[in-house]
């Protein structure tokens, strides 16, 4: 994000950023309850796979997400507001974009969050 | 509701300190610092303040065993509820078990945009408005929850479904339908219980049915015991499907199964509703099945030891392995259960490595489903 | 009881029922019903010919089930008055048509198949109420498993077992199989003191606990009793001293807490689970047999015969009696003693039935009560 940043990108108003040790310790239940607080989507960005400091993190991450995505389809809520991706931190302009896409996605509702996780 | 109050309300006041509740508690027998008698002798001193301190209070699985033998007819559970509503009050929590999980989903149940999902109920045949309204409850989120111990609780739902079906029942579901509240009604989230059971019926009466079908005995518990006491009149009879499926047993044609079941009988079912000789009957109609019992059963069955999602420790563990060993010893390698909550829990510890032998936890309704025969269509 | 059924001013009508009172303030008209014996009662010696040869079986109620008996039988062998009885619901010539060995065999000629029921009707001036007591049937509370566990017995089944002329000749064998149970556990409190049961202290069976567990160790030096209760209410004189003497020269263990449920092993011991309310820990204790103090309640037929009296009962079914005359019913002329109006034990009984007795006299004495 710093790196993003460096190159000249700011977060909208709106977004929130909720820094997180490892994407792998994420709770369902901590995804589940944004969705039920009215958060439009919510972004969760772990390390590359292959970065992680605790060998499985970010793919544990991958199936917490999986998890949370059956069950907001089930309570009639669009899985695809929950975003998921695995980038690592010198991917400053690969943030960007991210970024960007999953805003236009979510629509101009304006309520997001980004979730990432910043081991280093 | 103060700790008097709850005393009052209970009858706690004619404890005989006999000990039949502490002998009968499930926890108790495993955790000796968990007793239901002390508990109570404990607020007969009117402390209120080291009453709720009592961390054990969220030990209870509410399984209500000391209530249906104490002779004094003290209503412990009861008391136990208006205990930790008051410790609510004064935030203290039982701690949650699957990482709040759960208590996540009701959560999101109760935000303004939910619509449940009804496509996963597919398979089976089921309309918008009818006379039968099928309450499905949380199988479904318990189904993605519990994936990895491979509990399928839409199975479960489909399966009533096609029972329903073939009795010539299309039952109604709706969009609207949420969590009945029965675990934040025992661990004394009174306000959640309301806005809950308020959305249900709303949904429910939308769709005109007058009688509702239950396939989970808690759903079941609430909508008969608990919703009247809040809306007054629901506007239709809550029903539990072994009494729409026992009449027609006879005239379905089930396929054998070859093997040897055992039933755990789930306490609201049993203990409170008195539901015990349907499922035996339900499952003694499977030809050639070779059901046998374990030593406690009925209103004697023991929990299946985590009832509000609230307490999963080593104790529970133990009480599960004890009831699966007491399963296994009557020989059979299939146990049946009636309710979602059993499945989960006996499954979970079916699966721990201090289960040495293997013994498989199944749905009746899904045995019952998955063995109807291609016969005609019940009257 | 074998005076007054020789007495020759009492008339004892065994085996029947009444059917309707009429009448009030000294003059009544009872209707009774004498139930046909299908043996007369002025020929019958009960020399028990009949009883050897007769095929028909039935279980004991006497020996409370533990044994089966005849067709035709002695309900009791000290029973007055002493004469057989046809019991035509397990009758083989009731049943099937044919039999009539006992016909055959009874050289006085006492059998009668065709006997009937008769109604007879008697003018009394006053009633004495004395029905006694049925045991709860504990099989309602299946924690206990009375009647799936075999070694689960009541306390009326163990007086059977433990007396001389009983099914084991006053040996305790066990009913699973038949071995000597030394190891034996009495159970308090089975539907006494339990609101949504018998809600009232049947007052005996701690005392004959006690009794029972004494009388296992006299049988047997070797024997262990444990007796578990909820409060030991040894109300009486010596009753304390009774007990004392029970737990140090008998060696009988008392455990305070109620059972809470009683389970099997593979060899069909019972297993009972509790909670020691003294050391506050939940336990289990394996025994070789269990005996249940089921609660004691008016007998079965009580209330139908309040009804029929017009006398009043409390809740639990007993008969209602005045609270400065205990002898007296709701009604001036019916008295009462006994079980049928309240917990109490023999010696209370019996004094009881004096007290209604002399009430009763004074009553008839002088015309229209006292």
């Amino acid at each position: 994000m710093e790196n993003a940043a460096r190159d000249g990108f700011s977060l909208s108003p709106g977004t929130s950023v909720i820094p997180v040790r490892c994407s792998g310790l994420i709770k369902v239940s901590f995804l589940l309850k944004l969705f039920a607080k009215g958060t439009e989507g919510v972004l969760v960005l772990g390390c590359l796979e292959q970065d992680c400091r605790y060998f499985n993190g970010s793919t544990r991450c991958g199936q917490i997400v999986d998890e949370t995505r059956k069950i907001l389809e089930l309570a009639g809520i669009d899985a695809a507001k929950l975003g998921f991706h695995l980038i690592s931190e010198s991917q400053g302009k690969e943030f960007k974009k991210i970024l960007g896409r999953f805003a236009k996605r979510v629509g101009k509702k304006r309520r997001r969050r980004v979730s990432a996780s910043s081991s280093r | 509701m103060s700790l008097r109050q709850a005393v009052d309300r209970s009858r706690a006041y004619l404890c005989l300190e006999c000990g039949i509740c502490t002998g009968s508690c499930p926890v108790s027998r495993f955790h000796s610092a968990y007793s239901p008698r002390l508990t109570v002798e404990k607020a007969l001193l009117f402390d209120e303040e080291e009453s709720l301190r009592d961390a054990e209070m969220w030990a209870c699985l509410t399984c209500g065993t000391c209530d249906i033998r104490c002779p004094s007819t003290v209503d412990f559970t009861g008391f136990m509820r208006s205990l930790r509503e008051r410790a609510r009050q004064i935030g203290q929590e039982g701690v949650c078990t699957h990482a709040e999980t759960i208590e996540a989903v009701i959560e999101l149940q109760t935000s303004a945009h939910y619509r449940r999902s009804t496509s996963w109920m597919a398979s089976g045949k089921t309309v918008g408005k009818a006379k039968y309204y099928y309450f499905a409850g949380c199988l479904p989120f318990l189904d993605v929850i519990f994936d990895d111990i491979g509990f399928e609780g839409r199975r479960i739902g489909t399966s009533v479904i096609r029972i329903l079906n073939r009795i010539g029942i299309t039952p109604a579901v709706s969009e609207g339908e949420v969590c009945c509240g029965h675990d934040a009604y025992w661990t004394g989230q009174t306000e959640l219980v309301e806005t809950l059971a308020t959305t249900n019926i709303r949904a429910i009466r939308k769709t005109g049915a007058k009688k509702v079908i239950f396939s989970c005995p808690e759903c079941y518990y609430m909508f008969k015991h608990v919703y009247p006491e809040i809306v007054g009149d629901l506007g239709f009879q809550p029903v539990h499907i072994f009494d729409v499926l026992v009449p027609h047993l006879d005239s379905f044609k089930f396929k054998p199964v070859k093997a040897k079941v055992t039933y755990q009988d789930p306490c609201r079912l049993a203990r409170i509703e008195g539901v015990i000789d349907e499922p035996r009957r339900a499952l003694r109609a499977l030809p050639e099945i070779d059901f046998v019992e374990m030593q406690r059963i009925g209103k004697d069955a023991v929990c299946c030891a985590s009832s509000n999602w609230i307490s999963c420790s080593r104790v529970n563990k133990q009480i599960q392995l004890d009831r699966l060993e007491e399963a296994i010893s009557t020989g059979a390698r299939t146990m049946v259960t009636a309710c979602p909550k059993c499945n989960i829990h006996l499954r979970c510890a079916a699966r721990d490595d201090e289960c040495k032998i293997k013994i498989d936890i199944v749905d009746i309704f899904v045995l019952l489903a998955d063995h109807l025969g291609g016969g005609k269509r019940g009257t | 009881m074998l005076d007054a059924g020789r007495h020759p001013k009492i008339k004892m009508l065994a085996y029947s029922e009444v059917e309707g009172v009429r009448g009030e303030n000294g003059h009544f008209e009872l209707k009774v019903r004498r139930k046909a014996r299908y043996v007369k009662e002025d020929v019958c010696n009960a020399c028990g010919m009949c009883v050897s040869k007769c095929p028909g079986r039935a279980p004991d109620a006497f020996d409370m089930g533990l044994r089966k008996r005849t067709a035709i039988y002695l309900y009791f062998s000290q029973g007055i008055p002493a004469v057989m009885t046809i019991d035509p619901e397990n009758c083989i010539y009731f049943t099937k048509g044919r039999c009539r060995t006992c016909e055959k065999v009874c050289d006085k000629g006492a059998i009668d198949f065709d006997m009937k029921d008769r109604v007879e009707s008697f003018k009394v001036n006053a009633v004495i109420l004395a029905t006694g007591l049925d045991i709860f049937d504990p099989s309602d509370l299946t924690q206990y498993g009375f009647g799936r566990l075999k070694n689960v017995i009541t306390g009326l089944q163990y007086e059977r077992l433990i007396n001389a002329t009983g099914p084991t000749a006053g040996h305790l064998y066990r009913p699973s199989d038949g071995k000597l149970a030394r190891k034996v556990a009495y159970v308090q409190c089975v539907g006494s003191r339990d609101l949504t049961n018998c809600g009232y202290c049947s007052s005996v069976c701690c005392m004959y606990s006690i009794k029972d567990a004494m009388l296992a160790r006299e049988h047997d030096p070797e024997s262990v009793s444990y007796i578990f209760h909820t409060d030991l209410r040894n109300v009486g004189k010596w009753f304390q001293k009774y007990e004392m003497r029970a737990r140090e020269e008998y060696g009988v263990k008392f455990i305070r807490g109620r059972v809470a449920q009683i389970e099997e092993d593979a060899d069909c011991n019972p297993v009972v689970w509790y909670e020691d309310t003294r050391l506050q820990q939940v336990k289990s204790l394996k025994v070789e047999m269990v005996v249940l103090a089921t609660a004691a309640m008016p007998a079965l037929g009580t209330s139908k015969l309040a009804r029929l009296m017009h006398v009043k009962t409390d809740p639990h079914g007993f008969i209602s009696t005045r609270p400065d005359e205990p002898a007296d019913t709701s009604r001036p002329g019916i008295f009462a003693c006994g079980f049928c109006k309240g917990p109490c034990d023999i010696p209370e009984a019996v004094s009881q039935a004096s007290a209604a007795a002399q009430r009763a006299a004074a009553f008839v004495s002088t015309g229209a009560g006292v």
